[in-house]
């Protein structure tokens, strides 16, 4: 297994996925950065945004905790408690459709 | 009329064994024998090609025949196709991979050829059916008049019948005999092989490289059916329930000469230049059971015919594995024969009903020709194979299976014409989708095209993942009918969305090229230039927020690369390229 990645390279992943996806300006990303004003997306963006944070986190998010995501920072933080969740070996939530 | 039995099924393979049950689960008072010369018990793992079935054999072998839970409890659930396009040379993990991110809601299996066949004999003994093993049909004697029975003349001695089933495969009696066989323009090859082990795509993949492993969050990506693409060829990979991997190369004849892979050292050496991966995780293990089949498309003319006779499975035509639709043209042919057989018994049977099944079946073997064959350019490109993968995707689900699921074949003669009508109409769509597909990859100036990663097949929320989904929904005649005059406008966006990101791929030299390539026109049935061609030059939330949803759901699956001069600009370079070149034959309904 690949070492874990720390905060900061999480946010350096982050910043790929939103840049190379909807077209941003790396430098416009910040932690303090809200997603639907700021950085002008919308709900179908999160739903791809989720889909590529599995490949950093292995699991499939918790919808309700997901929707509340307003920053890159609570992003990041929420990528973090996957992160341990993931270690601690926590349950996913059960297979249902990607919303 | 005297006859020993009612129906004579010849041949006993998935095609025979499936209709024997679903005639005598469906005419229970009809005598159906089966006359097949392998005796049991049959290999398993080893016995047959033909493992991966897709939405519409599903659905026949699970919902019509009522197996589901027997398929569930002795074969694999399947995780839908995959396909890796990309460097065949590079590390697979950097190839572009396009498969479902989650387990398909409409389920479907990954087989195994025998103990599937060994079981399917036992359970239409069950249900009544005469199974007579060991005996090879020799011919098949057609009756000269109405009342008289056929004749079908075996090893043990001749039966009569009063409707005959070629169910032979590629023996094809009655098509060689009638003179029905048909060349298909897929001129393709294949060689296949079982491996007494799980061979995972995941092991292709070196562990540390955690991002491409952790993407498949339930560790399920094996479960599929999974394609290795590269040019003119592709290799699969299927996992079957026994423990072993069923693996096998299909190449087009223009781009990878059969002489070239069609004995097991030189499958193994092709395998060591082409998927070198693959070859590496197989070396030193036994290639059990390896099969052959050079130039294995054909097409007919005639499935049905009012003498009292039908060809189900590979009797009647195989068009290619790519999609695994063999089962699915196996469902259709033997449910066709079952409503027709059912009919003829009670004194029913229309001539009109079934010239119309026979066109029907007929055309949907030609437009999957269509769609399968001349593609081999377009497998290493990640975003190509992403275009034509939502197309033919989006366009079986909405004519195919949904002509399959809604029962379309059960209805009159009339209702069935109205529905060929409008096959015909998918048909043009798709003959130009294809030309467009191929015509773009020809142009392509990069060995490897397309977003790097994952790609969802479907991917959620979206238009094609609503396609899916809504094969589960009963619909009267009438809904279908709507729903498939529906679907066919988003068809269109959808092959307009795939010229757009033609266009602004190539580029202004490409686009000219292009347009004169498949001879563009504004007359095409397609919503080509207008509002839609302006749009996108706009920055991306605008133009996300103004397009159609089909539009940005192929942004979204495919990437975007934005051309050198905006869409409307290529659009009008195609548009007059194809003006000034001389005209090209158009394909009509
Ligand atoms: C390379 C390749 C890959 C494929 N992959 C897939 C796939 O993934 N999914 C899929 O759905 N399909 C696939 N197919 C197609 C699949 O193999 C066929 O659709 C299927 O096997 C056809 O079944 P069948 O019953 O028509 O013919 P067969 O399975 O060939 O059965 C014919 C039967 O008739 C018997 N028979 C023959 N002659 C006589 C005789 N004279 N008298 C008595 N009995 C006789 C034989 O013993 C046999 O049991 C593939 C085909 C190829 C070539």
């Amino acid at each position: 297994m690949a070492q874990r990645l720390n905060r900061d390279q999480i946010f350096e992943r982050v910043v790929e996925i939103l840049s190379d996806s909807f077209e941003l300006e790396p430098s416009n990303i910040k932690l303090e950065s809200t997603l639907y004003e700021d950085l002008d997306l919308d709900s179908i963006d999160a739903v791809d945004i989720f889909v590529q944070l599995r490949d950093i986190t292995g699991r499939r998010p918790d919808p309700e905790k997901a929707k509340q995501i307003r920053t890159v920072d609570e992003l990041v933080g929420f990528v973090e408690s996957e992160l341990d969740a993931a270690e601690r070996g926590d349950p996913e939530p059960e297979t249902q459709m990607p919303t | 009329m005297k006859a020993d039995y009612d129906v004579i099924v010849c041949g006993g393979g998935l095609a025979g064994l499936t209709l024997a049950y679903q005639l005598r689960q469906e005419l229970p008072d009809a005598s159906v024998a089966v006359v097949e010369r392998q005796k049991r018990p049959l290999p398993e793992a080893a016995h047959k090609v033909g493992e991966s079935s897709v939405e519409l054999a599903s659905h026949y072998f699970g919902e019509v025949l009522g197996l589901r839970p027997y398929l569930l409890d002795n074969h694999l659930k399947k995780n839908g196709l995959r396909f890796i396009c990309g460097n065949t040379q590079g590390p697979l993990e950097e190839r572009p991979e396009i498969g479902p991110s989650e387990f398909p809601i409409v389920p479907s299996y990954q087989l195994d050829r025998g103990k599937l066949e060994n079981d399917l004999r036992a359970m239409i003994e069950e249900k009544g059916a005469t199974l007579l093993e060991g005996r090879s049909v020799q011919d098949i004697e057609l009756a000269e008049s109405d009342d008289a029975p056929h004749v079908v003349k075996t090893s043990g001695g001749d039966l009569t019948c009063r409707w005959v089933v070629d169910a032979t495969g590629r023996l094809r009696i009655l098509q060689k005999k009638l003179g029905h066989r048909r060349p298909s323009p897929n001129k393709s090859s294949s060689v296949w092989f079982r491996v007494r082990e799980r061979v995972l795509v995941g092991e292709l993949v070196p562990q540390e490289k955690a991002e491409w492993h952790q993407r498949d969050v339930d560790d399920v990506r094996w479960l599929s059916t999974v394609h290795l693409m590269g040019k003119g060829y592709w290799v699969w990979l299927i996992p079957l329930s026994t423990g072993y991997t069923s693996i096998g190369i299909v190449c087009h004849d223009e781009h990878q000469p059969f002489p070239t892979y069609n004995t097991k050292e030189k499958a193994l050496k092709w395998l060591a230049e082409n998927e070198p991966l693959v070859h590496e995780r197989i070396e030193g293990l036994e290639l059990e059971d390896f099969c052959m089949m050079p130039n294995y498309s054909y097409l007919t003319d005639r499935f049905a015919s009012p003498q009292r006779w039908t060809c189900v499975g590979e009797a009647a035509a195989f068009v290619d594995p790519l999609y695994s639709l063999g089962s699915d043209f196996i469902s259709m042919s033997n449910s066709y024969t079952t409503r027709l057989v059912g009919d003829y018994l009670r004194g029913a049977l229309d001539g009109e009903v079934l010239e119309e099944l026979n066109q029907i079946y007929c055309r949907l073997a030609e437009d999957a020709a269509r769609t399968l064959s001349n593609n081999g350019r377009i497998f290493p490109h990640g975003d190509l194979m992403g275009a034509k993968l939502w197309w033919d995707f989006f366009n079986y689900w909405s004519f195919m299976c949904a002509h399959f699921f809604q029962g379309i074949w059960k209805q009159d003669a009339a209702t069935l014409k109205k529905f060929r009508a409008m096959q015909a109409r998918y048909y043009q769509l798709n003959s130009r989708a294809q030309t467009l597909l191929e015509t773009w990859a020809e142009l392509k100036s990069t060995a490897f095209g397309g977003p790097k990663g994952f790609v969802g097949l479907p991917s959620f929320p979206s238009t094609l993942a609503d396609a899916h989904l809504e094969l589960k929904e009963m619909r009267s005649v009438d809904e279908t009918f709507a729903k498939m005059e529906r679907d066919l406008v988003i068809g269109q966006e959808l092959v307009t969305e795939i010229l757009a990101h033609a266009l602004r791929d190539l580029g202004s030299e490409g686009a000219a090229e292009l347009g004169r390539r498949i001879g563009l026109s504004k007359d095409w049935d397609l919503p080509i230039g207008g509002e839609r061609f302006e749009i996108d030059a706009l920055p991306r939330r605008q133009r996300v927020d103004a397009l159609p949803r089909i539009a940005r759901d192929m942004e979204r699956a495919l990437g975007r690369v934005n051309g050198d001069k905006p869409l409307a600009e290529l659009l009008d370079l195609a548009l007059a390229a194809a003006a000034s070149a001389p005209t090209m034959p158009q394909p009509t309904a």
